[in-house]
């Protein structure tokens, strides 16, 4: 948008795409089948993309532009979430489709597409948005050829998203990041980070800094302490060899659970702009003290899960399936105790878990309330438990619970606890969008709000590291948790130490 | 039949309605109310018309709608019907369901209804009210019910006269109600594909130099759209161009919008669903939608409080229309 256009306005006009192209290397995968295509497509249903949007995918398959067509349509017929597939809009859609075959090691790939981009610059004004859809390994050729083709600087602006993981450890995510500023600039970089596009995450922001009844308990002296839980029922689903080499800390918790717990934990920013609302996130990461030596063993758990047997069906365990060496140490489950520096939340544990082969599908967020400091009610009522409770569920179910005690009906004053609901579903009617729309449209208008930072990524790398040195550096007794479970006792024993225990989502 | 129309018997029929869903529903249902939408509306504007709308606009905006169906003449006859109305979305098991009260009356009998709305109103809620009938919105005895509402939408393109209706809405405005009119609603997608060519750095900077805006309307006389965008146009040209006004041959509310200056022409026509747009060097097709009724009120329901732009523009329109 021009700064100065008298007639914009922002209460009412959608948020549009301007004109560009938008490059996806790796568009024979499952990422650009299952979330890419189906946002792209959905957007277009919705009329968010400009007329004229040229979208070009990349792989080593060869195949003709039709080809590729036939086979996204496939993909978005299967993948599209809450909404009907139109045959006419996608024949309209697919006619802004391309495809360009070529190895990523090619420099002869780069001139092709600059040719074949080139042929579009009317339409595309010149802007392009690059997502790297591919292995991690092709993150620095890509750029580099880009860069050499002359494809990373031009008429328009020039964007590239970057899939996790943005690195393996600290070192390597350090470097990756240099690969990538030698190429584009810091504010041209989108490291995509799905949570942080899930409506309900965006909604944590709402739920804290647009009311002004729950900011004044935000903090140490009424909340006892965070749980965050990230559950699959899925084992690894034959991705045994990747999970092998990744692990869920690294998987889940050094990104999606760390930044879900940044945006619970961080100071409101001044404004609602992209860089002022990202450092108070990297503020929070960089408060996160990372664990001790001696306190590795008492605040971090390592989990794999066994075989175990769910609704009369046997399952394997991660170390029978495919791919998967019989001895591996990988963790299937990771569990950890953390502690923010600031003095908002010095001595509030925020205990992050999550697994794979768990009980059920869940994600959310769970904040303690401390208890009332005195009860005035006869010892046999409510027990256990501070009662309070505040529940901001991710998914499914999309919404947020307060948990508080109430006098059960009829005589004498007994109590219970009953929980007050809000559910996305009873209060917008509308179709939520997924957060690959919301990543992407967001990466076009160029709005990097839910985008993390190369220090956002830094830090929170900082906060895993002793954990993976350690682990890297110890024989696990594993597997330590069976199929259908809710992960391994030790995890149990690290909130008992606290005298809390893991709530049951 | 006046007497049993009571809202003690309205809120009653409205639980035993839920309970009876509950006994016959094993799939489960979610009850749903995000504000009371009041819809106000003449009792020979079509059932179905309104009841589509009705159901398009609960989809994106769940709410408890109590719809005035009014009559003209002066008889006590007041009836009500309650009814749920519910749909399953896209790939959901679960099916949404929201409440409908009808109120039937006559316009000798508003004066009964207030009372009864205001006891029928979803507690600590939002209360809009759509006023599909400019006459309805004039007449003294409906003040109460505007008083009820956080928010008023009216439809200005149903009056016949546009300065008569675009004065009234100004008038009620200085009362202190929050009104907005599906005559400006109508006009955003043609605001907003004129305000992406002034995205264009080239573009904003011809606009000073812009002294002529030429707007084609279908037959007739011009209606409240064009006088919006005329107005709207005229405030973002810093009020230094012309406004003309031409008839078209077409049925549309509007066709195009010229924007004349030395060394710059924009044109903006709307033709077959796409809205072209003409500019030095460029010729593209822009994505456009004619929107329905229902969803000129699903974006208006989207808006909470004052609509600043349509406040400053409403004067200018005003000005236009009476000019």
């Amino acid at each position: 948008m021009a700064e100065g256009n008298p007639f914009q306005d922002p209460l009412r006009f959608e948020r549009r795409a301007p004109p560009c192209a938008v490059v996806i290397f790796g568009a024979n995968g499952d990422l650009t089948k299952r979330k890419l295509l189906p946002a792209l497509y959905r957007l277009a249903y919705e009329r968010r993309l400009p007329a004229g949007y040229v979208i070009y995918g990349n792989s080593r398959t060869e195949m003709s532009d039709d080809d590729y067509r036939a086979r996204m349509k496939v993909a978005v017929k299967q993948f599209l979430e809450d909404s009907p597939f139109e045959e006419s809009l996608w024949e309209e859609f697919a006619r802004g489709l391309y495809y360009v075959p070529g190895d990523l090691q090619d420099k002869g790939f780069y001139t092709t597409l600059a040719e074949r981009l080139a042929q579009h610059e009317a339409q595309t004004a010149g802007n392009i948005l690059f997502y790297l859809s591919t292995q991690p390994s092709h993150y620095e050729p890509v750029v580099q050829g880009l860069d050499a083709a002359g494809l990373s600087r031009g008429k328009g602006w020039r964007r590239v998203v970057v899939e996790k993981p943005f690195g393996y450890d600290l070192h390597s995510a350090r470097q990756l990041n240099e690969k990538l500023q030698q190429v584009f600039p810091e504010q041209e970089i989108y490291r995509i980070d799905h949570y942080l596009g899930k409506e309900t995450v965006q909604n944590v922001l709402a739920f804290r800094f647009a009311n002004g009844i729950f900011e004044p308990l935000w903090n140490r002296r009424y909340i006892n302490h965070v749980q965050v839980t990230a559950a699959e029922s899925i084992g690894v689903e034959g991705r045994g060899g990747y999970y092998q080499g990744s692990g869920a800390l690294r998987d889940m918790i050094q990104n999606h659970l760390l930044q879900v717990m940044a945006t619970i934990a961080m100071e409101p920013s001044a404004m609602f702009e992209p860089n002022a609302v990202r450092d108070e996130r990297a503020k929070l990461l960089r408060s996160i003290r990372p664990l001790k030596e001696e306190e590795l063993c008492t605040h971090a758990v390592k989990g794999q899960y066994g075989p175990g047997r769910i609704g009369g069906q046997d399952l394997p365990g991660f170390r029978q399936e495919p791919g998967v060496d019989p001895e591996s140490q990988t963790d299937t489950y990771a569990a950890a105790t953390f502690f923010v520096d600031n003095w908002r939340w010095a001595g509030v544990p925020f205990y992050i878990r999550t697994g794979k082969r768990m009980p059920k599908r869940v994600t959310d967020i769970a904040i303690h309330f401390n208890s009332a400091p005195l009860s005035i009610f006869t010892r046999d009522n409510h027990q256990g438990p501070s009662p309070n409770l505040l529940i901001i569920r991710i998914q499914p179910e999309e919404g947020i619970s307060l948990r508080f005690l109430s006098k059960n009906p009829g005589g004498g004053m007994r109590l219970r606890p009953v929980s007050m609901d809000f559910n996305y579903g009873s209060s917008f009617g509308v179709r939520t969008p997924t957060a690959y729309e919301t990543l992407l449209l967001d990466a076009i208008t160029g709005d990097a709000t839910l985008y993390t930072r190369q220090d956002m990524v830094d830090a929170s790398w900082q906060v895993v590291q002793p954990i993976l040195d350690q682990w890297a550096n110890t024989k696990f007794d594993l597997p330590n948790y069976e199929a259908g479970t809710w992960g391994p006792q030790c995890s149990e024993d690290m909130l008992a130490r606290r005298g809390h225990t893991w709530r049951i989502p | 039949m006046s007497a049993a129309v009571t809202p003690e018997l309205i809120l009653k029929e409205l639980a035993e309605l839920w309970t009876g869903h509950g006994k016959t529903d094993d799939s489960g249902t979610l009850r749903a109310c995000a504000m009371t939408l009041l819809i106000a509306a003449d009792e020979e504007e079509e059932a179905s018309v309104l009841d589509e709308m009705v159901m398009e606009v609960m989809h994106a905006h769940p709410s408890r709608a109590i719809v005035l169906r009014i009559r003209d003449g002066a008889d006590p006859e007041l009836d009500s019907r309650v009814t749920a109305l519910c749909w399953k979305p896209f790939g959901r098991r679960q099916q949404i369901c929201c409440e409908q009260v009808q109120l039937r009356s006559s316009e000798g009998g508003l004066v009964e209804l207030p009372r009864i709305v205001l006891s029928l109103i979803a507690p600590d809620l939002p209360v809009v009210l759509l006023c599909r009938s400019m006459h309805l919105f004039a007449l003294a005895g409906f003040e109460p019910l505007l008083r009820m509402a956080d928010k008023i939408v009216v439809d200005s393109r149903r009056a016949p006269r546009a300065f008569a209706a675009m004065e009234l809405i100004a008038r009620q405005r200085e009362q202190g109600h929050v009104i907005d009119d599906l005559g400006w609603t109508a006009i955003t997608s043609w605001r907003e594909a004129i305000a992406a060519a002034f995205d264009e750095p080239a573009t904003l900077a011809a606009l000073p130099r812009i002294q002529h805006i030429r707007i084609t309307h279908g037959k007739g006389k011009p209606g409240v759209e064009a006088f919006y965008l005329g107005a709207w146009l005229l405030h973002g040209t810093g009020m230094r161009a012309g406004v003309e006004f031409t008839t078209g041959a077409g049925a549309l509310a509007l066709e195009s919008v010229e924007l004349e200056g030395e060394g710059v022409r924009l044109s903006f026509t709307h033709r077959d669903g796409v809205m072209q747009y003409r500019a030095e060097g460029i010729a593209c097709n822009l994505s456009f939608a004619v929107e329905s009724d229902w969803e000129l009120v699903r974006e208006e329901l989207g808006i909470q409080g004052h609509d600043a732009t349509f406040e400053s523009v409403l004067p200018g329109a005003i000005a236009l229309a009476g000019g």
